[in-house]
């Protein structure tokens, strides 16, 4: 039983050693990030913003600009009766130096501040506060209401709190002490690399950081394992990129005191050279150094093992790296003289220092990725066409890189494309295939691509085999003339290349119309006029009023004819009903025309009925009156 | 780390607030992506967003509360989420922009973008970045394979764009989906560790990075397959494709990012319909009717949303359409002061027609107008009265008329001879 645990504890030992050393560290381009950070808060909204602008400058060793202009802010901005405004104040003058703030209502505010019902974040604020303005202040009292209010309080931050104000109590500080490893505990581990507390960046940088002050000032090594604190600092190289002022002030402080602290210093080992071997540069480089990129003195650094890592193989074991004349903290190794293969490669590291220095940790498992490239050529390049029965072999020109067809391939829909090509490895002059071996087709007109995927066989050697018929549908029937391109790419291949192979000129059965753009529903629309019904066309103004003369003719030759035969209308009595039923007579033609000229039907209809009432009156008296003349004539 | 990195992104707005809301809810895998998009989550609340954080597994989800939606835009932020809490399910979120496996492509599939397979990266051996980890994903995407939609991605995009994560490709049949960033031509998208033995899903220019959808309600998708495309690493990164190419200090991504999110959320691009007026040349109240072939005049007031304003309209590509089932006249619009305004004449056919102002351009919402009008034939008075080649008619009748009162008069009243008397 013991056995088999000692086996698993080995295990987790080597799986936990494997790849905690961290891989990276804050180069100078990220502390001039975060100096830009800290520079960008300038004027500062707020003391907060001051002090944490003022300290992270003061801790990256910058200038703080303008400083006789900031510490008047900071008179400005403090607020005497808040506890936090004051801390602020107080710290950020503090570090500024030759700045002094004063306001008389400070000592009261702050020790008033310093009782068991206060937050653990205004008793911390208030006991640092009174210490950088070199007031007095009972230490009893501030750890008896700090241990207070812990017990209503007890997330991570306010421990963080804590440690930071009883990194400055005298008298008995062992309960902050106990509680680092209680709270260390609460810590989430993250993919079994990273560890953080809920809070975020600055609640794990707060209570890493003050944890360690608290244990300088105890001058005891915090008991936080190795591992843990690898891990932290793993989380911390993983979030350079903070942006938040309180959070990268904490960050920067917790990296600053990872590096200079007397119980564990974290070794970074950084890949230095570019992750990609080549024959032109054979070397990996690595850099040593602690998180902040200084230098730790002479080391010795070994590859332990090299493994790629599809095959596994193991390459190399227990190499020396070299150290490098120009940077101390690099070491080189020539990679390639342990003839490699391509591939990724993984380097486990260990560092040791030549003179022995206990607080260095994740000494040994480091890791880096390197892969091994290599140039590639193209050969054996033949591009044709083929009937698609086979009946006749295809007709064949053998191209040689880079160089293009010299003739348009021309093919229709009968036929297909083939080429064949071999890859080699230039190093080894093996073939070998690639990720990317694709054949772009390109029309050159619409620019519509078609991509096409090579496949290789058994000798290595790959084959596009295109049948013009049967792929219509891929290029919407649309003929014309393509641009045929070879991409050639892989993770491994120093040279990719896009090849123009050809142009060829394909002809589909059908052409197709070319595809309509998806676009163009947003686009404005063409106009439309609305085209009128055309008037009929009418003949000459002289033929009309000819037919209306020959039309006219008849009433004309009428009256002629009367005239000539002399009619007689002495018969008419001069009564009041024939002269009133022929005047309504004419006025009801008349009516007709003043229709035609001007009214409309309803108008029309009114007037006849009132024309045609007397009319009939008339009219009857007249008739009935002739009747019974020509009846008394008889 | 491949896989882990990838992430699916996801912006949606909502349809049904008549002003574009603020409230802004994010769903994430892990706390501290708050942390490394910072600048991101910075400039949303810069824009006065209110951003409320959840997990996507956070068993008290819900879009909507008593039959109103709790937040105005949703962020999911969640590549791996298996499930998500509470409420909401793809069908929530399908409902949040109409009004279980892996739900963020269930997702995307129902908006018409479907991304590639769990595992697979855009990768892209010639136009890779010199930061890249050796497996070429870290894939450089150029200013000109950007849509020319200046209203999403904005006008000024210069720098490349730092990609990495999962493609996508569009569905052809779905006119709604906006490839608003494409990869180059000679990436493809596939598993970085395996051996290409089928067909990729998505190759050369039709892998997509960004997509973007704008749902016939208006509501607003955006879909990038890359979570890093909106952190702090790749906003600050400098840009440099590995092969030899020009140096840029800061990638593009910030401003790309920020755009997309202020579309998507409808900061921009969002217009309204004011009055719209109709009525004959010279009046004032449209008539009852109108008849063919009459002189109208129309007007429609645009106004679009500038920083919380509405403000006039500036375009002049506006259309009006006359529409009887067809369009029988589609004309430009002129712009004064928000004012859109043309002249026309009817066209000669009798029926009920449409006015229709249809203004559908690439980022800004779509604007309807159709107000429906009767347009009748000529009354017959309204026709032609003198008709020249009908003269012959008219003296015709006329004549007859003038013959029928002197027969009349002769008829009635004819004295016949005094010898005839004698007889």
């Amino acid at each position: 039983m013991a056995k088999v645990l000692s086996v698993i504890g080995v295990l987790a030992i080597a799986v936990v050693g494997q790849a905690l050393t961290p891989s990276s560290f804050l180069t100078t381009i990220d502390q001039n990030r975060l100096k830009a950070v800290f520079e960008a808060a300038s004027p500062y909204s707020d003391t907060q913003a001051a002090h944490y602008s003022i300290l992270g400058l003061k801790l990256l060793g910058a200038t703080i600009p303008n400083a006789q202009g900031a510490c008047k802010d900071i008179s400005k901005l403090l607020d005497g009766t808040n506890v936090a405004s004051i801390y602020y104040g107080a710290t950020a003058a503090k570090a500024l130096g030759n700045c002094k703030i004063e306001v008389p209502e400070f000592k009261k505010t702050l020790t008033d501040a310093i009782k068991e019902d206060s937050s653990v974040q205004d008793i911390t604020f208030a006991f640092l506060a009174l210490k950088s303005l070199g007031l007095p202040a009972d230490d009893n009292a501030v750890s008896k209401a700090l241990l207070a209010a812990l017990n209503t309080d007890d997330s991570p931050s306010s421990h963080g709190y804590a440690f930071l104000a009883a990194s400055q109590l005298t008298g008995d500080i062992s309960k902050f002490v106990d509680n680092i490893e209680d709270v260390v505990a609460q810590a989430d581990e993250v993919d079994d690399k990273y560890l953080q507390f809920e809070g975020g960046l600055f609640a794990t940088a707060l209570v890493v950081d003050s944890a360690y002050k608290l244990a300088e000032k105890n001058n005891k090594a915090p008991t936080i394992a190795q591992d843990k604190v690898l891990k932290f600092a793993n989380y911390f190289l993983s979030r350079r990129h903070v942006h938040q002022l309180k959070s990268a002030y904490y960050f920067l402080s917790a990296i600053k005191t990872l590096t200079t602290n007397k119980f564990l210093v974290p070794v970074a080992v950084t890949l230095a050279s570019p992750v990609a071997v080549t024959q032109t540069e054979p070397s990996v480089r690595v850099q040593v150094t602690d998180l902040l990129g200084g230098n730790l003195g002479e080391m010795t650094v070994t590859a332990d093992s090299a493994r790629h890592l599809e095959d596994g193989a193991v390459v190399l074991s227990k190499k020396q790296f070299s150290p490098s004349s120009a940077d101390k903290s690099i070491f080189e190794l020539n990679f390639l003289e342990a003839k490699p293969a391509k591939g990724f490669y993984k380097l486990t590291i260990s560092v040791a220092p030549k003179k022995a220095d206990p607080r260095l940790i994740g000494t040994t498992g480091a890791e880096v990725e390197v892969k091994v490239t290599t140039k590639i050529s193209i050969e054996n390049v033949e591009i044709g066409v083929a009937d698609k029965d086979q009946a006749t072999a295809a007709r064949t020109t053998r191209l040689v890189h880079p160089n293009k067809a010299a003739s348009v391939i021309e093919a229709d829909y009968h036929q297909k494309i083939v080429m064949k090509f071999q890859l080699k490895d230039k190093a080894t002059g093996q073939l070998m295939t690639a990720h990317q071996a694709f054949v772009r087709l390109t029309n050159t007109e619409t620019k519509q691509e078609i991509i096409f995927v090579t496949e290789a066989d058994n000798t290595l050697t790959s084959k596009f085999d295109l049948d013009v018929g049967s792929s219509a549908k891929e290029f919407a029937s649309v003929s014309g003339k393509y641009n045929m391109e070879l991409i050639i790419g892989d993770a491994v291949i120093e040279n990719p290349f896009s090849w123009l192979v050809a142009d060829v000129s394909i002809t589909f059965p059908e052409s197709g119309d070319v595809p309509a753009d998806s676009s163009s529903q947003y686009a404005k629309k063409p106009e439309i006029k609305h085209k009128f019904n055309e008037p009929e066309k009418r003949p000459p103004a002289t033929v009309s009023i000819a037919f209306t003369a020959l039309v006219l003719l008849p009433l004309l030759i009428l009256l002629v004819l009367w005239i000539r035969i002399g009619v007689n209308i002495s018969n008419f009595p001069l009564s009041l009903s024939a002269v009133g039923f022929h005047i309504c007579l004419g006025a009801i033609f008349s009516l007709y025309y003043c229709y035609w000229t001007q009214l409309n039907m309803f108008q029309t209809l009114r007037w006849l009925g009132a024309i045609a009432v007397p009319t009939f009156f008339f009219g009857n008296r007249l008739l009935s009156a002739l009747a019974s003349k020509s009846a008394k004539h008889a | 780390m491949e896989s882990k990195l990838a992430g699916i992104f996801l912006l949606v707005t909502l349809c049904a607030a008549s002003l574009p809301g603020k409230r802004t809810l994010i769903l994430v895998d892990n706390w501290s992506i708050r942390e490394t998009h910072s600048v991101f989550f910075r400039s949303l609340r810069d824009l006065d967003y209110e951003l409320t954080f959840k997990t996507a597994d956070d068993a008290s989800l819900a879009l909507i509360k008593y039959g109103e939606f709790l937040y105005d835009n949703l962020i999911l932020f969640s590549p791996s989420v298996e499930e998500f809490g509470g409420s909401i399910d793809v069908s929530a979120i399908t409902n949040f922009i109409d009004g279980g496996g892996d739900p963020m492509r269930e997702l995307a599939t129902e908006c018409g973008v479907e991304f590639d397979e769990e595992n697979s990266a855009v990768i892209d051996h010639l136009n890779y970045d010199v930061k890249d980890a050796g497996k070429h994903t870290l894939t450089v995407a150029d200013p000109e394979n950007l849509m020319k939609a200046p209203m999403i991605v904005g006008d000024n995009n210069k720098s490349p764009f730092l990609f990495r994560g999962v493609g996508m490709v569009s569905d052809p049949e779905n006119p709604l989906v906006l490839s608003l960033l494409r990869a180059s031509s000679t990436a493809y998208s596939y598993k970085p560790n395996e051996k290409i033995d089928e067909f990729p899903m998505a190759v050369g220019t039709s892998t997509l990075l960004v997509a973007a959808l704008q749902a016939r309600n208006n509501a607003r998708v955006v879909f990038v397959g890359s979570l890093d495309f909106f952190s702090d690493e790749f906003f600050q990164s400098s840009v440099q494709k590995a092969n030899g190419g020009k140096k840029f200090e800061k990638s593009g991504n910030e401003a790309l990012a920020l755009n997309l999110a202020r579309w998507a959320f409808k900061n921009k691009g969002v217009l309204r319909v004011g009055k719209v007026s109709h009525h004959l040349q010279g009046e004032k109240e449209p008539p009852q009717a109108y008849t063919v072939m009459q002189q109208v005049e129309y007007s429609i007031v645009i106004e679009e949303l500038v920083q919380g304003q509405w403000t006039p309209f500036k375009a002049d590509d506006v259309q009006l359409e006359f529409v009887r089932i067809d369009p029988f006249v589609r004309t430009t619009l002129t712009p004064k002061a928000g004012v859109f305004s043309t002249s026309f004449k009817l066209p000669d056919v009798y029926g009920v027609y449409q006015f229709k102002v249809d203004y559908n351009r690439i980022g800004y919402t779509r604007l309807y107008s159709a107000t429906q009008v009767s347009v009748r034939p000529l009354e017959h008075t309204q026709y032609e009265r003198f008709i020249l080649s009908a003269y012959p008619y008219y003296a015709s009748a006329f004549s007859m008329m003038v013959g029928v009162f002197l027969l009349s008069l002769v008829f009635l009243h004819y004295k016949e001879d005094v010898k005839d008397k004698k007889e």
